[in-house]
């Protein structure tokens, strides 16, 4: 008689592979080619930013002076061996956009973990125990949504110096408030739902409730959040360097390349511009990522 | 709905308390401004002799107090770095960056709010999926970018507009149109969500179902019960007006206040960068209270459920 119903939690994990590689078919086949041109782009993006040290051509701080400020190919002046042209320091700025894409999403990778962590941490915590810490933990959050993250950030570094662990934990705390909001939320529905109710009977331990059967469930809406703070983040770390509060140089971000070449805009416009359409298209791709998971994924974030 | 509003803004001075009170400690501790005040290597004479001038010699509780008492008659503190008064400062930088952001936000909800509504009820046509491109390039465009491009093109090669600077509206038109994008995003987006939203309810097939016009069922009584969270995003929009200004300013020398806080911040002037963020703090109380009041004019129903 006992061995009519297998444990619950043994039918889950026979079952959830074949349905996940399904939904993922499914998913890919409605797919529009535009967004796989997207994807693809992004991806491109990604392998540039993890192979820059076998692709840049040079090394991306060593200057030459007698090759200062060349030009693109195709403009008078141009060196076929700098194909996006050199700075005012003769630098290349094909490696050096390489390596800034590289440091960019770097920093924006580990900082969106942080914020995806700690956020996700407090929303199961305000969603799953109610009361005083969960009061506080909704505080937070609407502080965190009144103050000017900018300022946050301003501030912080100007205390703390900048450094990139510092630079890297100041973009962590942007963003985690969405995770928490919506973490909370979906906690909060879930556990009134029977299959919650059901494991809470047969004796389930908070933490298996959490990991086993609640985290799995709000898996998509963590996804389309994380994109989505992903492509901020890349915008909040090219801001910062732009200001010059955030990696030092010689050292390239994006952004910091983009703030050094404003300089030069009247006569060396390149500088200024190769930087900012690659800072552009990365986070215009990462956006419509996000969008294309969240109809995919069908989450309805409020 | 008094009891309500006295209660916020209770809450409201407690939280600029809280703030004055983290930011002061917070930049005391964090370095001493006479070092970024005289060359390295001055006499330890000269130094002691400026740290008197400025009661940064005293200890920090005492500074405290005599900030918090200066506070009371208006005296917010002498700048370490311009050696006049934050206030006398902040009046002069301060009506920039108001005629700047509302410039960039009149432009970004004339056009945003039509577009939004627009875009809700094309939501599969042309014209929908346009103004959702725009959107969505506004959103990933960062405002340095496209301050860059505008003043490559505008400035060096059409020769337009200004570059830089504050003296003639005309220098406020590239800076405001380069705030305003990344508004004019958010405000589409959610003029569009909130429509959509509301466009799906059976109180509108009973307007329409009634004989009213097009114009009355969406102008009237989609759009109020859409407004709300429109309200929301505008009203987070203008208690972020200084942070939101600091890149544009920056890189359009409009001598406003957001760069003036990051120069303090890079300076460690203590009582610029108290000022601004005392500034910011205020300006967020307010305008989340002015919004609160907002609700409740556009949707009777806040104001039963807050008494």
């Amino acid at each position: 008689m006992t061995d009519i119903a297998p444990p619950a939690s043994r039918l889950t994990t026979l079952a959830a592979p074949t349905v996940r590689a399904g939904k993922l078919a499914r998913i890919w086949r409605k797919t529009s080619i535009g967004m796989k041109i997207c994807l693809a782009g992004f991806a491109l993006m990604v392998l540039a930013a993890i192979f820059a040290p076998w692709l840049a051509p040079f090394d991306p701080d060593a200057q030459k002076l007698l090759s200062r400020l060349r030009p693109p190919l195709g403009f008078d002046r141009a060196q076929d061996a700098h194909p996006l042209g050199t700075d005012q320091l003769g630098r290349d700025m094909l490696s050096r956009t390489l390596y800034g894409l590289r440091l960019t999403l770097g920093i924006a990778l580990i900082g969106s973990f942080i914020s995806l962590i700690l956020g996700t941490t407090l929303g199961i915590i305000a969603g799953y125990m109610r009361g005083r810490i969960g009061a506080l933990i909704m505080g937070l959050v609407d502080v965190q949504i009144a103050v000017p993250f900018t300022l946050i950030a301003l501030l912080t570094v100007a205390l703390l110096g900048n450094s990139l662990p510092v630079l890297i934990c100041v973009i962590g705390l942007t963003g985690w408030e969405s995770y928490t909001r919506i973490v909370r939320a979906q906690v909060l529905t879930l556990s009134r739902l029977p299959f919650i109710e059901a494991a809470i009977a047969a004796g389930a331990p908070r933490g298996r409730i959490l990991l086993r059967h609640i985290l799995p469930n709000i898996a998509s809406p963590l996804v389309v959040i994380w994109t989505m703070t992903f492509s901020a983040l890349i915008l909040t770390e090219s801001s910062l360097s732009f200001l010059g509060l955030g990696v030092q140089p010689p050292t390239a971000t994006l952004g910091s390349m983009v703030g050094l070449g404003r300089d030069f805009l009247a006569s060396q416009p390149w500088i200024a511009i190769v930087p900012s359409l690659v800072i552009m298209l990365v986070s215009l791709q990462v956006l419509l990522i996000g969008d294309w998971l969240r109809d995919a994924l069908d989450v309805r974030l409020k | 709905m008094l009891d309500y509003l006295a209660k916020r803004a209770l809450g409201g001075l407690v939280t600029i308390v809280i703030v004055v009170t983290a930011v002061f400690f917070a930049t005391r501790l964090s370095g001493n401004a006479v070092e970024f005040m005289l060359p390295p290597g001055s006499d330890p004479a000269v130094q002691a002799a400026l740290a008197e001038h400025y009661g940064l010699d005293q200890s920090i509780w005492m500074q405290f107090v005599r900030y918090v008492q200066g506070m009371f008659v208006g005296d917010f503190g002498i700048s370490l770095n311009e050696r006049r008064s934050v206030l006398l400062i902040f009046a002069e930088r301060l009506p920039n960056t108001i005629t700047l952001f509302g410039y960039a936000l009149a432009l970004a909800v004339v056009i945003g709010v039509p577009l939004g509504i627009v875009a809700a009820l094309d939501r599969k046509g042309p014209a929908g999926s346009a103004i959702m491109t725009v959107a969505f390039i506004g959103y990933a465009t960062p405002n340095f970018v496209l301050a860059i491009l505008m003043i490559l093109v505008f400035s060096f090669q059409l020769h337009w507009l200004p570059s830089s600077g504050a003296a003639t509206p005309l220098h406020f038109l590239m800076p405001a149109v380069v705030l305003s994008l990344p508004m004019l995003a958010e405000i589409v987006r959610f003029t569009r969500n909130a429509m959509l939203d509301v466009l799906a309810q059976d109180y509108l097939r009973t307007a329409r179902a009634k004989g009213l016009s097009e114009r009355v069922v969406i102008g009237k009584h989609a759009l109020r019960n859409a407004a709300v969270p429109v309200v929301t995003i505008i009203g987070l929009q203008v208690a972020g007006m200084v942070a939101r200004c600091v890149l544009v300013e920056a890189i359009f020398a409009t001598k406003g206040v957001g760069d003036l806080i990051v120069f303090a911040t890079i300076g460690r002037d203590y009582p610029v960068l108290q000022f601004g963020v005392i500034l910011i703090a205020v300006l967020v109380v307010v305008v989340s209270l002015i919004v609160d009041l907002l609700y409740a004019v556009i949707d009777p129903r806040v104001k039963v459920a807050a008494t």
